[in-house]
C-alpha cells in the first residue's frame, strides 16, 4: 500500500526531473558548458550518460538505501558557488552537500516553526472552539466562526506582510523580522503566527461540533446534576469526548504545516524545508529539490495512513480489512 | 377514491409544492455572507471583462519619472517600482484570476465527473486504477508538484512554439509571452486538483446506488439510463455545484501562490501573487504596494468561500451545521 504509491511518487518526480528545464551540466559548469570535453566529463560524473531506465533505478537504490545522493553544488563550478551565496547546506550555515543532510538539516527549522504553529493552535483555536460551542448560535458563536474562516482562507502571503506592517512600522513591538535565531528567540512569534492561521478554521469547527454534540447528553447533565461548576463540566466531561476527533486531525494538521510552511518561510527568509526547496527549484538543483518532494511526500503518506489507524483504534466501528 | 384525497389535501392544507432549487435559493438569499460572495464573484467576471477599458493606462506602461506613489487623483491606487499604475494592474490581475480559475474549474470538472463516474460505473480494475491515481495525487506536496510541473513544462512549451514559428511561421506571442504562463498554470494546476471531484463523484455514485428509491426505481424496471439521469445527476449535482465554487476560489489562489513563488505569471503579465512578491521588498517603505493586491486577493477568496458555505448549507441540507 505505502510502497508502491512511494515508488511512483518517485517515478514521476525523476522523470519530471530528466525532462527538467535546466541542464544540471550547465548547472554545474556555467558559462564553461560549451566546452564539449569538459560537458562529457562532467555528464560523466553526474552518471547522466547511462539510459533513463538505469539512472531511475540507480536512484531508486540510493533513496532507499538511505544515501539522498548528493546535490549539485558537490560537483563545484557555478553549483556550489550558487548554493553559497544562498545560504545552503546542511543546518543554517553548514556546507554539507549531502541531500539527507540538507533536507533534514532544514527540516528542524521548520519543524520548530510547526511545533510553535501546533502550540498557538492548541491554545487559542480549541479554546476559541469551546467558547463558540457553548455560546451556540450567538453572536459570539458567529463572530469566532466567520473570523476563523476569515484567518483561514486567507493565504500566509497575505496576512504575513499584513502582520508585519502593522506590528513593526505602525506599533513597533518587533524590531527586527525575517531570518532564524533559534527556536525561543523573538522572531519565531510572528512566523508561527502566520503559520497557525492556516488550519486554525478546522480546529475550531471540530471543537466546536464536538462540544454541541455532547452538550444535552446524559453524562453531562448527571456531571452538571452533582453540582460540578459549569468550568469543570466542560472542561473534565465535555471537552474529553469532543477532543478525539480533533486529536485525529491533528496528525494531518502538522502534516499540513510541515508542507505548508514554505510561503511563511519564504516571507520571513526563514532557511526550511519548503524555502531549500524552492532555492533548488530555481537555481536547477534537482537532487535536492526531488529529495525534498519525495520526504514530504512521505510524511504525508505516512500521516494519512495513521490517521486512519488512530481512527480505527479510537472508534471500534470502524474496521479495515 | 380521488375525491377523499383531495378533501385530505384540504384538510391539512398542503402547502404549495417548491422544488429543491426554489428552496436552495430562498435558502441562499437568506444567508448575507453568501450574497456578498455572489456580488464579487458578479464583480470579478464584470472586471475580467471590461477591466482594459476602466482605466486609461496599460497594464505595462511604465512612467519611470512616477514610480513608488501613494494614491493620487491621476492614479487612485498609486504606482509600483516602475511606474506602472496600481489599479490598472489589479483588474488586469483580476482578467488572470477569472481566466485561471474559470479554466481550471473546467479541466478538473471534466476530468474528475468522466474519472469517477468511470470508476464507479466500471468497477473492477478501472476503478482501481482511477483511486490509484488520486492517491498518487494526493500524496505530493500539492503546490510544489504544481510548480515543478509548470517549470518542466514551460520550458517543453516554449520549445513547441520556437518549433511551429520555424516551421510554419506562427507567431502566437508577438513579443509577450503571458499566454504562455497561462497555459502552463492551467495545465499544471488542473493535473494537480482534479482528484478532488474524482472522489467526490465516485463517492456520490456509490453510495447512492445502494439507496432504497434507486432499489424501487430498479424493481420498477426503470432503464440504467434513466435512473442515471433521473436520480443519479440530480442528486449529485448539488455537492459537485459545492465544489466547483470552492474549487474556482483554490485554483485562483493557487494561481497567486504559484506567482508569488516566482513559478507562475512571469513579469510584466499581471496576477496579484506575483504583484506581492514583486513589491514584499519594500514593505517597509511603501507598504501599500503590498497591501493592496493582498486585500484584493483576500476579498476575492473569501467571497468565493462564503459562497461556497452558503451553497453547501442551501444545495446539502441533510449534512448542514447545526
Amino acid at each position: 500500500m505505502l510502497a508502491p504509491t512511494v515508488i511512483i511518487v518517485m517515478l514521476i518526480t525523476f522523470t519530471l526531473g530528466y525532462y527538467g528545464p535546466i541542464d544540471p551540466v550547465r548547472a554545474v559548469l556555467g558559462e564553461e558548458w560549451e566546452d564539449e570535453t569538459r560537458y562529457a566529463e562532467v555528464k560523466k560524473a553526474l552518471g547522466l550518460d547511462r539510459p533513463f531506465m538505469i539512472q531511475f533505478l540507480d536512484y531508486m537504490g540510493t533513496m532507499f538505501g538511505g544515501n539522498w545522493g548528493q546535490s549539485l553544488a558537490a560537483f563545484g563550478g557555478t553549483a556550489s558557488d550558487r548554493a553559497v551565496s544562498e545560504g545552503r547546506g546542511a543546518g543554517y550555515s553548514g556546507t554539507s552537500t549531502s541531500v539527507r543532510e540538507m533536507v533534514l538539516g532544514r527540516l528542524v527549522i521548520s519543524a520548530q516553526l510547526s511545533l510553535w504553529a501546533l502550540v498557538f493552535l492548541t491554545v487559542f483555536a480549541i479554546l476559541l472552539g469551546v467558547l463558540a460551542a457553548v455560546k451556540q448560535n450567538t453572536t459570539i458563536d458567529y463572530a469566532i466562526v466567520t473570523s476563523s474562516i476569515v484567518a483561514s482562507s486567507i493565504p500566509a502571503y497575505v496576512i504575513g506582510p499584513v502582520l508585519l506592517i502593522i506590528f513593526v512600522l505602525k506599533i513597533p513591538v518587533f524590531k527586527t523580522v525575517g531570518g532564524w535565531d533559534g527556536m525561543f528567540s523573538r522572531q519565531a512569534i510572528l512566523p508561527a503566527i502566520v503559520l497557525a492561521t492556516g488550519p486554525m478554521l478546522v480546529i475550531v469547527r471540530q471543537t466546536r461540533a464536538g462540544i454541541v454534540e455532547v452538550l444535552g447528553k446524559d453524562f453531562v447533565r448527571t456531571a452538571r446534576a452533582k453540582g460540578l461548576p459549569e468550568r469543570l463540566v466542560v472542561a473534565r466531561h465535555m471537552l474529553r469526548t469532543a477532543m478525539i476527533p480533533v486529536l485525529t486531525s491533528m496528525g494531518l494538521v502538522t502534516s499540513g504545516l510541515l508542507t505548508g510552511s514554505l510561503f511563511v518561510e519564504q516571507i520571513f527568509n526563514i532557511p526550511g524545508i519548503g524555502k531549500l526547496a524552492i532555492q533548488t527549484l530555481m537555481s536547477g538543483d534537482h537532487p535536492v529539490f526531488m529529495g525534498v518532494v519525495l520526504f514530504q511526500a512521505l510524511i504525508i503518506v505516512t500521516v494519512n495512513l495513521l490517521t486512519d489507524l488512530l481512527y480505527g483504534g479510537l472508534d471500534p466501528r470502524v474496521t479495515y480489512d | 377514491m380521488t375525491e377523499e384525497v383531495s378533501a385530505q389535501h384540504e384538510l391539512f392544507a398542503m402547502p404549495e409544492q417548491r422544488s429543491l432549487w426554489q428552496d436552495a435559493l430562498e435558502q441562499l438569499m437568506r444567508n448575507r455572507l453568501a450574497i456578498f460572495g455572489v456580488f464579487v464573484a458578479f464583480l470579478l467576471v464584470f472586471v475580467s471583462i471590461f477591466g482594459p477599458w476602466l482605466s486609461p493606462y496599460d497594464y505595462t506602461q511604465q512612467n519611470l519619472f512616477r514610480i513608488n506613489e501613494g494614491p493620487s487623483a491621476d492614479h487612485w491606487l498609486g504606482t509600483d517600482g516602475l511606474g506602472r499604475d496600481m489599479l490598472t494592474r489589479i483588474l488586469h490581475g483580476a482578467r488572470t484570476a477569472f481566466l485561471v480559475g474559470l479554466i481550471v474549474t473546467i479541466g478538473t470538472t471534466v476530468l474528475g465527473v468522466v474519472l469517477g463516474a468511470a470508476g464507479a460505473f466500471l468497477g473492477g480494475w478501472v476503478d482501481a486504477l482511477v483511486m490509484r491515481l488520486a492517491d498518487i495525487t494526493m500524496a505530493f506536496p500539492d503546490i510544489l508538484l504544481a510548480a515543478f510541473i509548470s517549470v518542466v513544462f514551460r520550458e517543453k512549451v516554449l520549445e513547441l512554439q520556437l518549433q511551429l514559428q520555424e516551421q510554419y511561421g506562427w507567431t502566437l506571442s508577438q513579443g509577450n509571452r503571458v499566454y504562455l504562463d497561462y497555459l502552463v498554470i492551467f495545465g499544471s494546476l488542473t493535473l494537480v486538483q482534479w482528484y478532488g471531484k474524482a472522489r467526490l463523484v465516485r463517492g456520490q455514485i456509490l453510495s447512492l446506488r445502494e439507496k432504497e428509491f434507486i432499489e424501487a426505481e430498479r424493481a420498477l424496471g426503470a432503464s440504467n439510463w434513466t435512473i442515471i439521469l433521473s436520480h443519479l445527476v440530480p442528486n449529485s449535482l448539488g455537492p459537485l455545484i459545492v465544489s466547483i465554487t470552492v474549487g474556482f476560489g483554490g485554483a485562483m489562489l493557487s494561481e497567486a501562490s504559484l506567482s508569488f513563488l516566482g513559478v507562475g505569471i512571469q513579469p510584466p503579465g499581471a496576477s496579484w501573487g506575483e504583484m506581492i512578491s514583486d513589491n514584499l521588498g519594500q514593505w517597509r517603505f511603501n507598504p501599500h504596494l503590498v497591501v493592496m493586491p493582498g486585500v484584493v486577493l483576500a476579498i476575492v477568496v473569501l467571497g468565493f468561500n462564503f459562497l461556497g458555505d452558503g451553497l453547501n448549507d442551501a444545495l446539502n441540507p441533510e449534512q448542514r451545521r447545526r
